[in-house]
Parts: structure tokens; C-alpha cells; sequence
């Protein structure tokens, strides 16, 4: 992993700017998301910031593999974000220094903003922290067993381990707040927000499948089904904004049981088996499961296996497992900007296909890891083997999968 | 991402002591997979190879980025390797040295760096690290 920090500060990023820029925020979704400095959450905030003082933020981009040439590229030519690069006169990319150049020489015309120095590669440990273990040449760093801390980086370096708003003296007030009534409190949210999001902001939890903070929201799970005031029936909150006055009903038993059934149906459409499963305790269906106190379906079980698809050499498609949220396939439109995976077929037919329902070491995919990052379930995992025996024979290896709850409940961990 | 290249197999075993030594290899299957240098079918030819030659070679993990403790966590070494063959970056080693203290690390791939371009001429250099 490539260790990077934060060379500007607040102020001097402001003073690359102009009050007229049309601005598009990009950020690499690997390196620098575990550095404290990218990702969903990072993007969010230094709009907040920006937007705050005046400026014009007209996109955010997330791009799960920001060093990649590809990637980079394809996002530039990208149908749908055509419109917004022709329109922005600048980008400011959180990355690697490797990131930024990839950007700044597939965008010649704009202002390319560098906010970053990168030091070399190192660990990243939940006891011992971030560390830079091999330092570039051109860094006074010297090698050191167990690697340097990035607290003692940025010390030496006068660089920033931080994220912008660690500048700010005290924290601004975001505008367009109204008051809105969740379960009988009343709260503020900012006007047009996510409710979902402005829910679980003041500490209302709403168990959802299909909705992560990084992607656009579909609404497909009905987990998150509340009751709004005025509005007829179940309403998914993560498809709806906040309106001024909106009186919102997280939980009752209507929408409990609601949610049962849900999970039930989910569990009979296919083989949701957690003793086989490498997803383990990391399963947010699983979660949920456990959370709603469900035993078993009431519902018949649909007993079909699918097969897993294993020609990739670093991920796995289990479609038993599958519950069609559909986060793989906007995290490779959106994330990724592959467009290699989609729905395919019909009904209880449906499922999740790489290109034209090839192979996945026959698509198109890039292996940047955004579809696994965002399954919710053991359907697509990374793959990780256990090798032995005279024949070299491999097995699964059950363990430890990787799960990031923060980019799925909208909290952020850095 | 750290572009690697692979080390002789004459320098691996220099390293390797064949009463000794009781090997397990762990290869990242994600930078140097990409640079050809590691990655499944690689460690299978190395750890065949291996035996062949009459080392003990007893098994083998490919791990997404044993750079990260939360990938490295999945390897549970048998009690009797004193010795790791790595297929991964010198930031793979530096991790696999502090998890499994005491045991032998034996790198197969040197560091190139990340590939830098001039953003004028596009002359593409490496930027190595000082591993």
C-alpha cells in the first residue's frame, strides 16, 4: 500500500482556486482511503467545506483504482460524466502522487490539484496503525523494522496525516438545516439530504442491504422501508430526501414485520449457508438476520444450485449467496466505470452476470475489487487459498474477509 | 502500485538450508500477480520446483495483500515452518517479519517502485524504494 499524506493545508488549497472554478472532486478509493485521506467520506466532507466558502463544486468522483491508466481513462470517456468534465476547470485529487499524474495527464486542459506527497509503501494494521515500512529513495526516510508511523512522517516531512477539516479552528455550520420529527424527536437535517443518512446521523439506525454511501441509491432491498406522515404505505428512506417538517417512523411493528418477511424471502431465494460460507461474521445479511431474531422462513426454499464462477484469479462469484442488492453492479458502473457487471434474465431467473454472461476471467473486469468491497454477502468475495499436499492442490481459506461497515451505514471510521 | 521483479532462484536457495528448513509460501495476489511475479500459478511452479530440488516445501497461501494485517490474519502457519518464502513486495516482507517474529523471510521479488511519467515528454521511470 502506498503511504501518501496531505502537503497543503486548508488555506493554501483555497489559494489553488479561483471563485469561478467549476470544480470536480476525485478520489482514489484504495491507498489513500485507508491513509484517512480519500474515499466517500473524505469527498463529502471537503465539499461540505468548499461549498461552504463559496465555491463551485459541480461533482464528486470515486474511482476504486485511481494509479491505473484504464481506469483512469475510461472514467475521462465515461458517456454519463462526459457533460461534467467538459464543463469542470479543475480537479482536486485525493491520491497518490501516481493517482494525480495518471489524472493530470488524461486532463491537460483543466487545473489538476495535487494535494498529496507520497513516501513509499507500508502496512496497514488495526493494532500498530498506518506505517511506512519501504521509503522511496528520494525520501530521508531511512528503513526500519516494524516501519515509521505516519504521525512521525508528517512531523518530519511538515506534512499533514489529517484530513482537511482538522484545519478548521471549529467546526462550520452546514446551511439549509430544517427540523424534521424521527420517532417522535425532532432533529435537524440539511434540506434534500438522504433521510436514511440524516436518520442514522442523530443516532436512528434503518437496516438496509442495497444502500451504501458510495453509490447512488436504488431502493431495492425495501429494508429500509419507514412511515412518512402524509404518505401513503412504506416508503424506502434511502431513496428520499428530507423535507422541511417531514414526521418519519423508523420502527413500529407494522415495519418490523415488514422486514422479517423480507429477510425470510431472501432467505429462501438461495442457499444462504454460513457454515460454508467465507463471509463468516462479516455477512450483513447475516446481521440483520441475527438482529431480527429469525430462526427460519416460513416461505418454501428454493434448492437450485448455481455455479460459482472461479476463473478469475482474485475473485469469486458464488451466485447461491447472491441477493440481488445490485451494489456490485452500480460499484462497477460507478466506482470501477467498467460496466462489466449487470442483471441478467428474468424473475426468479435473475441474476448477476460479468459481460455478456462470460466467464469473469472472459470479461472485462479490471480486478480493482470495488464489487467485493461493496457485497453485502459471501456472492462475490475476494480469493484467498490454501495450498498443500504433493499436487498443490488448493482449498478455501475461511477467515478473516474484508468488510468496511462505515461505507455502508454512512459512518466514517478515519 | 508496486511494480516488482522476481530475484533468481539460485539466490532463494542460497538462502535455504534443506534439512533445515521447513518452508510455507505466501504470495500477494495483487501487485505482484499484476507484475507477474507472484500470484497462484506462480508459487505452484516455485513450490514444485522447490520440492523437486528437495526442499521442504509443506504448503502455501495466497493472500489478497499481506501488506494489510486484516488479509495477513487468514495465515495460520503450522507449527513446524520455520521459514516463509515471500512472493510479495518489501512491504509484504516487512508485515510477514513482524507478524511471524523469529522465522526466516525469504523475499522473491525486489522492489521497482511506482511507475512515474513526465507529464511533458511522458518519459515513463520507476521511483524504487530504498529496500
Amino acid at each position: 500500500m502506498i503511504i501518501s499524506l496531505r502537503t497543503l493545508t486548508y488555506d493554501e488549497l483555497k489559494k489553488k482556486l479561483s471563485p469561478d472554478d467549476k470544480i470536480v472532486l476525485w478520489s482514489c478509493d484504495t491507498c489513500i482511503r485507508f491513509s484517512g485521506l480519500g474515499g466517500i467520506f473524505k469527498l463529502q466532507v471537503l465539499e461540505d467545506m468548499l461549498v461552504h466558502d463559496g465555491y463551485h463544486v459541480i461533482k464528486k468522483e470515486l474511482l476504486g483504482v485511481s494509479c491505473v491508466d484504464d481506469l483512469v481513462l475510461d472514467r475521462k470517456f465515461d458517456e454519463t460524466k462526459k457533460e461534467i468534465f467538459a464543463q469542470a476547470t479543475a480537479i482536486i485529487v485525493l491520491g497518490c502522487e501516481e493517482s494525480w499524474e495518471r489524472v493530470h495527464i488524461a486532463f491537460p486542459d483543466k487545473k489538476v490539484i495535487q494535494v498529496t506527497r507520497s513516501f513509499g509503501f507500508g502496512n496497514i494494521s488495526e493494532e500498530r496503525g498506518v506505517r511506512l515500512t519501504s521509503p522511496f529513495e528520494d525520501t530521508s526516510f531511512e528503513v526500519v523494522a516494524g516501519g515509521i508511523t505516519v504521525e512521525e512522517v508528517a512531523k518530519r516531512s511538515g506534512t499533514y496525516h489529517t484530513f482537511f477539516d482538522a484545519d478548521l479552528k471549529e467546526p462550520f455550520q452546514k446551511t439549509g438545516l430544517v427540523e424534521i420529527g424521527v420517532d417522535g424527536k425532532t432533529v435537524l437535517a440539511q434540506a434534500g439530504a438522504n433521510l436514511m443518512e440524516a436518520c442514522e446521523a442523530h443516532g436512528f439506525s434503518i437496516p438496509h442491504l442495497c444502500y451504501m454511501k458510495s453509490l447512488s441509491p436504488t431502493g431495492a432491498c425495501r429494508m429500509c422501508l419507514v412511515k412518512i406522515k402524509g404518505r401513503k404505505g412504506l416508503v424506502a428512506s434511502c431513496c428520499t430526501s428530507v423535507e422541511k417538517g417531514m414526521e418519519v417512523v423508523t420502527v413500529d411493528d407494522e415495519i418490523k414485520e415488514s422486514r422479517r418477511i423480507t429477510l425470510e424471502l431472501l432467505l429462501t431465494s438461495q442457499e444462504h449457508n454460513c457454515l460454508t460460507c467465507v463471509k463468516d461474521d462479516t455477512c450483513e445479511l447475516r446481521a440483520l438476520i441475527k438482529e431480527h431474531n429469525i430462526e427460519g422462513s416460513r416461505f418454501g426454499r428454493k434448492v437450485e444450485v448455481l455455479p460459482i464462477d472461479e476463473s478469475s484469479d482474485i475473485i469469486v462469484k458464488d451466485p447461491n449467496r447472491c441477493i440481488q442488492c445490485g451494489r456490485c453492479v452500480r460499484a462497477c458502473d460507478e466506482v470501477a466505470g467498467k460496466h462489466n457487471l449487470s442483471f441478467a434474465f428474468r424473475g426468479g431467473q435473475s441474476r448477476i452476470v460479468t459481460g455478456l454472461d462470460k466467464a469473469w476471467a472472459d470479461s472485462d473486469c479490471a480486478t480493482c475489487m470495488a464489487c467485493v468491497y461493496a457485497c453485502p454477502t459471501g456472492a462475490l468475495h475476494e480469493k484467498m487459498l490454501y495450498f498443500d499436499g504433493p499436487e498443490w492442490k488448493p482449498r478455501k481459506l475461511y477467515g478473516h474477509y474484508y468488510r468496511d461497515t462505515s461505507r455502508s451505514i454512512g459512518q466514517d471510521k478515519k | 502500485m508496486n511494480r516488482t521483479r522476481a530475484v533468481k532462484h539460485e539466490t532463494i536457495t542460497e538462502q535455504l538450508d534443506k534439512n533445515k528448513d521447513v518452508l510455507s509460501l505466501i504470495s500477494c495476489n495483487t501487485c505482484v500477480r499484476l507484475a507477474k511475479t507472484g500470484g497462484a500459478d506462480k508459487m505452484k511452479q516455485m513450490a514444485l520446483k522447490l520440492r523437486e530440488e528437495g526442499y521442504q516445501v509443506r504448503d502455501g497461501f495466497l493472500i489478497t495483500m499481506p501488506c494489510w494485517d486484516h488479509c495477513l490474519n487468514n495465515v495460520a502457519l503450522h507449527p513446524g515452518v520455520n521459514t516463509v518464502i515471500v512472493m510479495g513486495c518489501s512491504c509484504a516482507c516487512a508485515n510477514i517479519a513482524v507478524k511471524f517474529p523469529g522465522l526466516k523471510v525469504i523475499p522473491t521479488v525486489l522492489d521497482r517502485g511506482t511507475l512515474v511519467e513526465d507529464p511533458v515528454t511522458h518519459k515513463k521511470s520507476f521511483r524504487g524504494t530504498k529496500r
